[in-house]
């Protein structure tokens, strides 16, 4: 059952969101028929084309599963293993893919079952005992694992956290057969199945536990690719197609080799000389050259990331939700894209980014530009005269310019003037919006670790979120987070999720701005590039060599 | 020469002392006022107190001196110190021991400090000869113009522009094409191979070397021109010595004491030309090394590295001091 893709081309002409969804096959029969990536990629239809395809990265920190949080890593990390469930790239919906049933009756327990007969690249099985291996490691606090808060939703986090606590495991992991466990929350949490797509929670052979520097430089995983060799430190991480891989999104390919550069423009440089074939992220300056050089080979789709300018509310200046409100229509946010940002995001209309399930279009009033409507607002709220708007951000990341602009954007439309605070580096900047310190509108940004509402509302906006720090609370915005956790299915939780961020759709505790758009280029070596925005890459196992 | 050999080997010791306290003091002013790397580390993305410590813990950020805004952390440069006398220099946040990179980067750097000075010399000092042989003629016009043009690119610009203008073109231009040898392709590739560890690094290190070009060139101009008058040339010439022997021997020879000096301090210039060097062209070597500890604030890596890099300059200011003796009889160490 072959369908022809046309994802990266249609949105790149049409810069659309995500193509509505014509996924041929039902996704959720608990086998795990994974989807429509998986129909296509699947090596019956003979797609299997074999070459090697290079691809840049960016030194990663880590290349274990548990202390993985950022890009570079989690990269390899989604090549080499295979995770419980997947995401369809067309809809964003569930897949499972390690997972045989994932299966809960109140939201708070869970019970997960592996799919038989599957191994590791060294042979070992991919049972219950991996996963709670893989689990209990990363959650114990002595071994400082970055990805830690992932499993805080899990019964007995805190006790395994602390400094040299005598608890190695969580209480909530209960083995209860060869392939099955269950996982028990803390409280009632729905998205659960959703997080699981996360790579803290792959499962983690035991060779790899026993030798943890061995296996961060030679990862074993159990995806369809895996390493050829050793990691090379800042040369490259070579992978090979894992012949024996048991799920059916095997490689089309024989090799895929992530050459290591220190700046993405000698990585241009080596794609437009024919020594890369994939370039995951064209640097912001270059993407006008190579949107005219690589035209349909140059992938531009929204991604996960938005950027947002958030308010100090405790700041009594910006407690009056009228001049939040004003401040966020006075930005004409499309003309910034066009002018300064080189067209590499788009404007932001809401404050989940549009790939993720639940996205509700144009729904935010107040994230629109109209300048006649914020000088009303402006001029019924309070604001001290004379008083300069402060807008911190941190130097040297390449916000000045278009700080510099939105400033520019309301100085112009409510005539009040503005100051660029950037003299705290980085981890300062962060420091002083956690100390509340800040004085003006604040950059901010964010990016899904799972597609879920959920991961844009409840850490930043909830009253003490764990990444919260505009000082903004609502009951009602809290009360409603707290049901779309509890409810009793992803669809019900969607609409009331989609109902809290109505609440923060009128309160505006921060100016939604911008959507970040993604930039991979590839040369004409590749076939059937097919973008998949929930690992912000081409997908790996669905590339063809010509 | 024994003893004067001693003697600046013991000067070393309180130049790296000194180096390293400074290096110390400035890596942990840096953490005390930009904040803990741990946190910048996971950005938006806050991580718990319990989470942060631990991480903290990993990296030697947790002492609390680093709060202190100036204070020199006498206890953990003691450590340094003390960790430095046993070989081990601590490591990045990839976990990666600081000797295992020094030891993987070296040699890149090595190579490519090694054409760069090939190029220096060969180029540099066969320019500047017939410039000084053709004393304001078309050759000394010409190579004055052509290597001040090139000193006037800042390094960054140079090898930017070599490797989009002339490395994409001819790579692009040699594929397919069977008329070419592999080893062209290879030799003008964007960015460091590790399967040619000598000819794909030949492009930058030429653009490295032909930094050092003019002053090479233009020292051995002055100085040949002013010997070419001396006493003992004259000398030389009228006892009937050929040309080609009062030159080669008896002028060059002498002309090279301020060439050799301007050498010992290029290699200076090399190391931090490397550092942008070596990141235009993907190139793994100490440099490039440096500028990402430096982007992330791993203080083990920038403290040994910079130490490292004194360490190398000593070395061949020795070195430079001795080749004196060889070049002109006249001077002797006691």
């Amino acid at each position: 059952m072959r369908r022809p893709r046309t994802l990266t081309r249609a949105a790149a002409l049409a810069g659309a969101v995500i193509l509505t969804a014509a996924a041929c096959g039902s996704s959720d029969d608990g086998g795990g028929s994974g989807g429509g990536d998986t129909d296509n990629a699947s090596s019956e239809g003979g797609d299997y084309t074999g070459g090697e395809v290079r691809a840049n990265l960016t030194s990663p920190q880590t290349l274990i599963t548990t202390d993985t949080i950022e890009a570079e890593g989690s990269t390899v990390v989604s090549a080499v293993y295979s995770k419980l469930v997947d995401f369809d790239i067309d809809t964003g919906e569930v897949v499972h893919r390690v997972a045989e049933s994932i299966e809960t009756e109140d939201n708070q327990t869970w019970e997960i079952t592996i799919r038989e007969g599957l191994e590791f690249h060294n042979g070992e099985p991919v049972d219950a005992d991996s996963f709670l291996r893989a689990w209990n490691f990363g959650a114990y606090g002595d071994n400082a694992q970055r990805g830690s808060f992932f499993y805080a939703v899990i019964e007995g986090f805190d006790e395994v956290q602390e400094e040299g606590s005598d608890i190695t495991e969580l209480s909530g992991l209960e083995k209860t057969g060869d392939l099955s466990f269950s996982v028990t929350l803390n409280s009632p949490f729905t998205t659960f199945e959703v997080a699981l797509g996360h790579n803290v929670f792959l499962p983690m052979a035991q060779e790899c536990l026993d030798d943890i520097d061995a296996c961060n430089l030679n990862p074993i995983g159990n995806g369809p690719f895996k390493m050829a060799s050793p990691w090379e430190h800042d040369v490259e991480i070579a992978l090979e197609r894992w012949e024996d891989y048991p799920g059916e999104n095997t490689a089309n390919i024989d090799n895929l080799t992530f050459s290591i550069y220190s700046d993405n423009q000698t990585a241009y440089n080596d794609l437009q000389a024919g020594n890369l074939d994939v370039l995951r992220t064209t640097p912001p300056e270059l993407r006008d050259q190579a949107r005219d050089q690589f035209t349909d080979r140059f992938i531009e789709v929204p991604t996960s990331q938005i950027t947002v300018m958030a308010y100090p509310v405790y700041d009594e200046a910006f407690s009056d939700p009228k001049i939040r409100q004003a401040l966020s229509m006075a930005v004409d946010r499309q003309k910034i894209i066009d002018n300064v940002l080189l067209g590499a995001f788009e404007p932001a209309d809401s404050f989940i980014a549009p790939v993720i399930p639940g996205y509700q279009e144009a729904a935010c009033e107040y994230c629109q530009h109209n300048p006649e409507r914020a000088k009303e607002l402006f001029d019924e709220a309070d604001w001290p005269s004379g008083k300069k708007l402060q807008l911190h951000y941190p130097p040297g990341a390449g916000h000045d310019e278009w700080i510099e602009a939105v400033g520019i954007e309301i100085e112009n439309t409510l005539g009040i003037e503005f100051e660029l605070r950037n003299e705290l580096e980085w981890a300062e900047h962060l420091n002083a919006r956690e100390d509340e310190e800040m004085e003006g509108p604040y950059r901010s940004g964010w990016i899904m670790s799972y597609p879920s509402q959920e991961y844009y509302l409840k850490p930043l906006y909830t009253t003490g979120g764990s990444s919260a720090d505009t000082g903004w609370t609502s009951e009602d915005f809290d009360r409603l987070v707290n049901e779309g956790d509890a409810a009793p299915s992803l669809e019900e939780a969607q609409e009331i999720y989609a109902e809290a961020e109505q609440i923060l759709m009128e309160e505006v505790p921060a100016i939604p701005l911008f959507y970040g758009r993604s930039s991979a280029a590839y040369n004409d070596t590749l076939d059937n590039v097919i973008y998949n925005i929930y690992e912000t890459n081409p997908s790996w196992t669905d590339l063809q060599v010509k | 020469m024994g003893r004067y050999i001693i003697r600046r080997l013991l000067q070393f010791i309180p130049t790296l002392a000194g180096a390293l306290f400074l290096l110390h003091y400035l890596a942990s002013l840096a953490v005390q006022l930009n904040g803990n790397p741990a946190r910048a580390m996971f950005g938006d993305r806050r991580p718990s107190e319990a989470m942060l410590a631990a991480v903290s813990k990993l990296y030697n950020l947790d002492d609390p001196c680093l709060e202190q805004v100036g204070n020199p952390c006498l206890g953990q440069f003691v450590n340094r110190v003390t960790n430095l006398a046993q070989g081990d220099m601590g490591s990045n946040f990839r976990g990666r021991p600081v000797t295992e990179i020094i030891a993987d980067s070296l040699p890149l750097s090595m190579r490519l400090a090694v054409i760069a000075l090939t190029v220096q010399i060969l180029i540099g000092i066969t320019a500047g000869i017939f410039a000084g042989l053709r004393n304001k003629g078309v050759i000394d016009y010409t190579v004055k113009i052509s290597t001040v043009l090139i000193i006037a690119f800042p390094v960054f610009v140079l090898g930017k522009v070599v490797q989009t203008t002339v490395n994409v073109p001819v790579t692009n231009a040699l594929r397919g094409s069977d008329v070419a040898p592999d080893w062209v392709a290879v030799f003008f590739s964007v960015s460091y191979s590790p399967n040619s560890p000598w000819l794909s690094l030949m492009v930058p290190g030429i653009v490295l070397g032909a930094l050092g070009l003019a002053t090479t060139a233009r020292l051995t101009r002055t100085s040949l021109i002013e010997n070419l008058h001396a006493d003992y040339v004259r000398t030389a010439t009228a006892k009937g010595m050929p040309r080609r022997r009062v030159i080669g021997v008896h002028a060059l020879r002498n002309s090279l004491i301020p060439v050799v000096t301007d050498l010992g301090l290029a290699v200076g210039v090399l190391l931090s030309g490397a550092v942008v060097t070596e990141a235009i062209f993907n190139i793994p070597g100490v440099g490039f090394q440096l500028i990402n500890a430096i982007r992330l604030g791993e203080s083990p890596v920038i403290v040994s590295l910079v130490t490292f890099f004194v360490l190398i300059y000593l070395v061949v200011n020795l070195l430079v001091d001795l080749l004196y003796a060889v070049l002109d009889p006249r001077i002797r160490y006691e």
